[in-house]
C-alpha cells in the first residue's frame, strides 16, 4: 500500500482545494493551541503561585477564551470542509471510473461494489489522510520549534521520539497490504453473491432453497468479518502503539519537567505550557496513522480501478461515410479461449444472414464481437474497411441495433423502454409495437427487474421494437423469434425483411426453421471442438 | 450483549484514564513547583504512567470488542434480511431494484454496525465518565462543578438530541439517494452492452451524477449540522474551563481550594471535552443508524403473498378457478387444469395470453386466487417437494455447475449429477466449471435448468418453453429426454413449438387470459382457429426445408 499515489492526486482536481483548506485550518488550530497552552499555564501558575486575583488576570483569560474559540471553530470548519470536498472529489472520481468501465470491454463481477462502496471509501483518503500528511510534517516542526525556544531539554525528547512514529507506521503499512486485499475480495464476494441470489430468487423459491441461502450469506459474512477483523486488529494495534509512543514520550517530558521544577531549574508556567502542548505535537502524526488505516479500503478500490482508467481509450476513429459492408477478417472470438475458428465473411447491405450452429458453439459471442462489444481474440471485424474496435463508439453505435437473448428494458414503463432515452411520441411507440405483434400491450405497463407481467417473449419483442424507432444500418439480433407464437414470429420476420429491404445489414442467431428460411444466407458455425 | 457491556466499560476506562492522565499530570507539576520532597510525588508519578498505558490499552480493548460484536451482529442481520426477502418472494419484493436490494443488505446493514461502535458504546461510556468528572469537580469546587454540569447537560445531551431531530429526515433522504445511485450503477454494470449500443451510457452517468450530487448536498448539510453540534460541545467545554477558573481562582486566594488543585479544576473540563464531543458524534451516528434501520425494516416487514399448495387425495396436479392479477387487471382468470399422474398437458396461446402467469402461480411466484392442489403425496409438504420446474429463463448462479445442480436436490454423489448433465446433452460441461467466470450459452443454460429440474423427484413437473434457444436437433433430443424421464409424473408444459404436442394427453389453448379450447391435438385443430393456423404456419415453414 503506497502512502501517496501521485496518479490519484493528478486525477482528482477538487482535492487540491480540500488539502489547502484542511492545512490552513490545521495551522490556525495549531497556532491557537500554542496560545491556549501558554495562556492557561500563565493563568494557573500566576493564580496559584503568585496569588494574583482574577481582576489582574484579564489578559490571559481573554487570550485563552479567544484561542479556545478559534481552535474549536478551526477544527469544525476543517471537518465540514473536508467532508464536503471529499464527497465532491469522490463523486468526480466515480463518474470517471464508471464512464471508463461503461465504455470498456471489461466485465468484472466486483465492479458494482467497487463503484459504490469502494469509491465511497476513497473519501477518507482524499479528504482526511492526504491533508493530514501535510499537517503531520508542518505542525510537529512548528510546535517543536516553539518548545525548543522555551525548553531545550523537552525539544530533545521530541526530536528523538517523533521519528519513531513514521518508522513504525511504515512497518505496519507493510503488513496491512495483504490483509486489505483479502478483506476487499471477501466483501466483493458477498456483494456479488447477494446480487446473484436476489436475481435468482424465483429459481430458489421453485426449489424451496431460498431460505437455505441464509446459511450461505452467514458463512460468507463470517468470512468477510474475519477478514475485516484482521485489518481492524492491525489498525487498532498500530494506533495503540502510536498512542503509547506519544504517551510515554509525554510522561518522560513530564518527569523531566517535574524533577527540574523541584530543583528550580524551570518555572511552573513554562513547564505547564509545554506539558499541555506536548500531546498536540504528536497528534497530527497519530492521526496520519489512524487515517491511513481508515483509507486503505479506498486505496484498494483505487488500485482496482486504476487499470481501467489507464486502458480507457478517449476516442477512436470516426466512422466515415454510410456503411456499405461489414466483414469478418480471420475473426476468432471467445472469452479467453477461442470458441470459433478464423472466420472470413462479408455482409453486404440488404442481406439477412442467419448464424446457425449447435447450442454452445459461440453464436451469441460472435454477435457481441461483431457489435464491437467484445474484442476479438484475433483477426478483426471491419466496416467500410475500418476496424470496429478502433472506431469512436458513439458514432458507431448510432448505426447499430443489438438485441441479446435476455434484453434489458430498464426499470419503468413499456413507453420508457421503447423510447430508451430518445424522444418518441405515443403514436410512434404504438406503431412500433404493432410491427412486432404487441398491439394489445399498454404503454403504461410496468417493467421490473423480475420479468413479471411482461413475458420474456414480449420483452424480446419490445427490445426489437425500440430499434424500429431508430434508423439502424446494422442489426445484430440473438434469436429474435424465440419464445413467441407463430403470429408474432410472422410479424417479426416481416420486420426483419423490412429492415433488409431498406438496405440494412441484418444478422440473426437462428434456431427456428422459419427464421433460417427467411435468411438470404446462412453462416453455420461448426466450432473448434 | 456481554461484549457490548465489556466494550462500554473499556470505553469508560479509556475516557477516565485520559482525564486521569491530564489531571494527575497537572497536579504533579503544580505540586512539584512547591518543591516538596520527591517521595510525596511518587504515587502521582506512578499513576501518570499507569494512566498513560491504561488509556491506550483500554482503547484498544474497546475497539476490538465493540467491532467484533458489531460485525457479528451484522452477519446475523444480513442472514435475517435475506430470510425476509426469501419469505416475501419476488412478488413480495416487487419493485425493489437489484442494486437497491444489495445496498440494503450490504451497506445499510453495515451502517447499523455503528449502533454499537459509534452510538451505544461511546455514549454510555461518555455519560458515565462525564458524571464521574462532574462529581470530582463539584467535590473540588462546587461552583466550578455546577458550571461543568451545565455545559455537559446542554452540549452533551440537549444539543445533540436537538440535532438528532433536525437531521433525521435528511439522513433518510441521503440513504435513499445512495440506493438510487447504486441501483443505477448496478444497472450500468450489468447491462452496459445494451446501454452502450443504445447510447444511454451518458444519460445513465448523468443520472448517477445527479443522485450523487443530491446526496452530496444532503450530506454536506448534515456535516454542517454535526459540525455545529461539535462546535457547541467544544465551546461549552471552553466556557466550563473559563467559568471554572473564575470560580476557582478566588477560592485559591481565600484558601478554600488547595493551590495544586487549581490545575485540576482547569484541566478536568478540558480533557472532558472529548467526552462531550463523543456524545455529539454519537448523536449524528444515531441518525444514520436509525435511518438505515428504517430501510431494513421495510424488508423485514415484507409479508409472504403466495397461498400454500392444497393437498388432495388423487395423484396429480389440479388447478381450479385460478386467477392472477397484474396491476389491478386480471391477467388470467377461471383457469381449470387437471393433470393426472402419467399425463402430459400443454398450455399454449399467443405470447402474452397468460401462460406465464399460470405457470408463475402454480410455481408459487405470484399471488393468486383459486386453488393449486397436488395429490399422491402425504401430508403438508412444501410446494418444492411436490412441483419441480424449468422456468422460462433458468437463473444460473455464479458458482460451479455442481452447485447449480445441487441447488435443486442438495448433496448427492457427482455420478448422479454427471448423469443428469449427460442426459440433456451437456456432457462437455465439467462439474467443476465456474459458470460465473465461464458462462453457459442460452441453450446450455436452458438445458442445465432441465437437468436441475429432473434431478428432483417431484410428482409434478412444470416446463415453461423448455426447448427455446435450442437448435431443432437438440430441441428434439430434449423433448425425448423429457418423455423418458417424466412418464410416471404429471407434466404441465408451455411451448410455441405446437408440433411437439401431437401425443400430449390434453392441450389447453389460452386466449386473453382464459382457456378457450381444451382437448387432444386433433381436437384443438378443430376447436381453435388460432391453434390450427399456428400449426399450419409452422408446418408450412418446415416444409420449405
Amino acid at each position: 500500500m503506497r502512502p501517496l499515489d501521485p496518479e490519484l492526486i493528478r486525477r482528482s482536481g477538487p482535492i487540491r482545494g480540500a488539502v489547502v483548506a484542511t492545512v490552513l485550518t490545521g495551522l490556525v488550530s495549531a497556532t491557537a493551541a500554542v496560545v491556549q497552552a501558554a495562556s492557561a499555564a500563565a493563568l494557573i501558575s500566576r493564580a496559584f503561585l503568585r496569588h494574583q486575583p482574577v481582576t489582574s488576570l484579564g489578559l490571559p483569560l481573554a487570550a485563552f477564551a479567544a484561542a479556545w474559540l478559534l481552535r474549536s471553530t478551526a477544527n469544525t470548519v476543517q471537518d465540514v470542509w473536508a467532508r464536503r470536498s471529499g464527497l465532491r472529489a469522490v463523486a468526480a472520481l466515480r463518474q470517471e471510473i464508471a464512464s471508463a468501465y461503461a465504455r470498456s470491454d471489461a466485465s468484472t463481477s466486483t465492479m458494482f461494489p467497487l463503484l459504490s462502496r469502494g469509491i465511497d471509501a476513497l473519501e477518507v483518503y482524499i479528504a482526511r489522510y492526504l491533508p493530514q500528511l501535510v499537517l503531520a510534517v508542518l505542525v510537529p516542526v512548528g510546535l517543536g520549534a516553539w518548545i525548543l525556544r522555551n525548553d531545550g531539554w523537552t525539544a530533545i525528547v521530541l526530536a528523538i521520539t517523533i521519528p519513531l512514529i513514521p518508522v513504525f507506521m511504515a512497518l505496519i503499512g507493510w503488513f496491512t497490504d495483504a490483509a486489505v486485499t483479502k478483506q476487499w475480495s471477501a466483501v466483493g464476494r458477498i456483494t456479488d453473491v447477494i446480487g446473484d441470489l436476489f436475481t435468482g430468487l424465483p429459481d430458489l423459491i421453485i426449489f424451496d432453497r431460498a431460505r437455505a441461502q441464509a446459511d450461505v450469506i452467514r458463512r460468507l459474512g463470517t468470512d468477510a468479518t474475519h477478514a475485516t477483523m484482521r485489518v481492524l486488529r492491525i489498525s487498532f494495534l498500530s494506533s495503540f502503539a502510536l498512542e503509547l509512543i506519544a504517551t510515554i514520550s509525554v510522561a518522560i517530558m513530564a518527569l523531566g519537567i517535574g524533577l527540574r521544577l523541584t530543583s528550580g531549574r524551570i518555572d511552573l508556567e513554562t513547564g505547564l505550557m509545554i506539558l499541555i502542548l506536548a500531546p498536540d505535537v504528536y497528534l497530527p502524526l497519530r492521526l496520519v496513522g489512524t487515517q491511513f488505516h481508515a483509507a486503505v479500503e479506498g486505496m484498494e478500490a483505487w488500485n482496482q480501478a486504476l487499470p481501467l482508467l489507464q486502458a480507457h481509450r478517449q476516442s477512436g476513429a470516426v466512422l466515415t461515410g454510410p456503411i456499405d459492408s461489414l466483414s469478418f477478417e480471420g475473426l476468432v472470438c471467445g472469452y479467453d479461449i477461442p470458441l470459433t475458428g478464423a472466420l472470413v465473411w462479408r455482409f453486404e447491405r440488404g442481406t439477412l444472414t442467419a448464424i446457425t450452429g449447435h447450442s454452445g458453439v459461440g453464436k451469441s459471442t460472435l454477435l457481441r464481437t461483431a457489435a464491437g462489444l467484445l474484442p476479438p481474440l484475433s483477426g478483426s471485424v471491419s466496416v467500410n474497411g475500418q476496424h470496429v474496435h478502433s472506431l469512436d463508439e458513439r458514432v458507431w453505435f448510432e448505426h447499430v441495433g443489438y438485441v441479446p437473448q435476455e434484453p434489458w428494458l430498464g426499470h419503468g414503463s413499456v413507453r420508457d423502454a421503447l423510447a430508451a432515452g430518445a424522444r418518441s411520441s405515443d403514436e410512434e411507440c404504438r406503431a412500433a409495437l404493432d410491427l412486432v405483434g404487441l398491439q394489445g400491450l399498454p404503454l403504461d405497463a410496468r417493467i421490473d427487474d423480475f420479468s413479471g407481467g411482461v413475458s420474456i417473449g414480449q420483452r424480446r419483442r419490445i427490445a426489437l421494437a425500440r430499434y424500429r424507432l431508430r434508423n439502424c444500418d446494422v442489426l445484430l439480433l440473438d434469436e429474435p423469434t424465440a419464445a413467441v407464437d407463430a403470429e408474432s414470429e410472422a410479424a417479426i420476420l416481416e420486420l426483419l425483411e423490412a429492415w433488409r429491404a431498406q438496405g440494412a445489414i441484418v444478422i440473426v442467431v437462428a434456431h427456428r426453421a422459419a427464421l433460417v428460411k427467411a435468411a438470404t444466407s446462412v453462416l453455420h458455425l461448426g466450432g473448434v471442438r | 450483549m456481554k461484549r457490548t457491556i465489556l466494550a462500554v466499560l473499556a470505553a469508560a476506562a479509556t475516557f477516565a484514564s485520559a482525564i486521569g492522565l491530564v489531571t494527575t499530570g497537572a497536579w504533579l507539576i503544580s505540586e512539584a513547583a512547591l518543591r516538596p520532597p520527591l517521595l510525596t510525588l511518587e504515587v502521582a508519578i506512578v499513576s501518570v504512567r499507569a494512566f498513560g498505558i491504561s488509556r491506550g490499552s483500554f482503547r484498544w480493548l474497546e475497539r476490538v470488542v465493540s467491532h467484533d460484536a458489531a460485525l457479528h451482529e451484522t452477519v446475523q442481520r444480513r442472514a435475517h434480511l435475506w430470510t425476509a426477502l426469501a419469505k416475501a418472494g419476488p412478488r413480495g419484493a416487487w419493485g425493489l431494484r437489484t442494486g437497491d436490494a444489495i445496498t440494503r443488505v450490504m451497506q445499510d446493514a453495515e451502517l447499523l454496525q455503528d449502533r454499537i461502535t459509534r452510538v451505544i458504546v461511546p455514549a454510555a461510556a461518555a455519560i458515565v465518565t462525564a458524571l464521574g468528572a462532574v462529581l470530582l469537580q463539584v467535590h473540588l469546587q462546587s461552583l466550578a462543578g455546577l458550571l461543568f454540569l451545565a455545559a455537559f447537560a446542554v452540549a452533551g445531551i440537549l444539543v445533540p438530541l436537538l440535532a438528532h431531530r433536525v437531521e433525521f429526515a435528511a439522513a433518510q433522504r441521503a440513504l435513499v439517494e445512495r440506493a438510487t445511485m447504486n441501483a443505477q450503477l448496478a444497472a450500468l454494470v450489468s447491462h452496459k452492452d445494451e446501454m452502450r449500443v443504445l447510447g444511454l451510457v451518458d444519460a445513465a452517468l448523468v443520472d448517477i451524477a445527479a443522485a450523487d450530487g443530491r446526496r452530496l448536498r444532503i450530506e454536506t448539510r448534515a456535516a454542517l449540522l454535526s459540525g455545529l453540534t461539535q462546535w457547541v460541545a467544544l465551546v461549552a467545554s471552553g466556557l466550563a474551563i473559563v467559568g471554572g477558573l473564575l470560580a476557582a481562582i478566588p477560592a485559591v486566594l481565600d484558601g478554600s481550594l488547595q493551590g495544586p488543585h487549581l490545575a485540576i479544576v482547569a484541566l478536568l473540563p478540558w480533557s472532558a471535552s472529548e467526552v462531550i464531543t463523543a456524545l455529539a458524534l454519537a448523536a449524528s451516528a444515531l441518525v444514520r443508524v436509525r435511518s438505515a434501520g428504517a430501510r431494513l425494516a421495510d424488508i423485514e416487514t415484507l409479508e409472504p403473498v403466495v397461498p400454500a399448495v392444497q393437498p388432495r387425495e388423487q395423484a396429480g396436479l389440479s388447478v381450479q378457478g385460478l386467477a392472477v392479477r397484474w396491476e389491478d387487471v386480471d391477467a388470467v382468470h377461471d383457469i381449470d387444469i387437471e393433470v393426472p399422474r402419467g399425463h402430459r398437458v400443454a398450455l399454449v396461446g399467443r405470447s402474452g395470453a397468460g401462460k406465464s402467469s399460470v405457470v408463475s402461480a402454480v410455481l408459487g411466484l405470484v399471488e393468486y386466487r383459486g386453488t393449486v392442489a397436488v395429490g399422491g403425496a402425504a401430508g403438508d409438504l412444501p410446494r418444492a417437494s411436490l412441483i419441480t420446474a424449468v422456468p422460462q429463463a433458468p437463473h444460473i448462479f455464479h458458482t460451479t455447475a455442481r452447485e447449480n445442480l445441487r441447488m435443486a436436490i442438495g448433496a448427492v454423489p457427482d455420478l448422479q449429477l454427471r448423469r443428469a448433465l449427460d442426459r440433456v446433452g451437456l456432457a462437455h460441461v465439467e462439474l467443476d466449471r465456474d459458470l460465473g467466470r465461464m458462462p453457459l450459452s442460452g441453450g446450455e443454460a436452458q438445458r442445465l435448468g432441465l437437468a436441475r429440474a429432473l434431478l428432483l423427484d417431484a410428482p409434478v413437473i412444470v416446463l415453461d418453453e423448455p426447448t427455446e434457444h435450442l437448435d431443432e436437433d437438440t430441441a428434439a433430443e430434449v423433448m425425448r429426454t423429457i418423455h423418458d424421464q417424466t412418464w410416471d409424473r404429471s407434466v404441465l408444459m408451455t411451448t410455441h413449438r405446437l408440433t411437439d404436442l401431437t401425443d400430449f394427453d390434453c392441450i389447453h389453448v389460452i386466449e386473453d387470459g382464459t382457456i378457450v379450447c381444451s382437448g387432444t391435438f386433433a381436437e384443438c385443430l378443430m376447436g381453435s382457429a388460432w391453434f390450427r393456423e399456428s400449426v399450419e404456419w409452422r408446418l408450412d415453414k418446415a416444409r420449405l426445408d
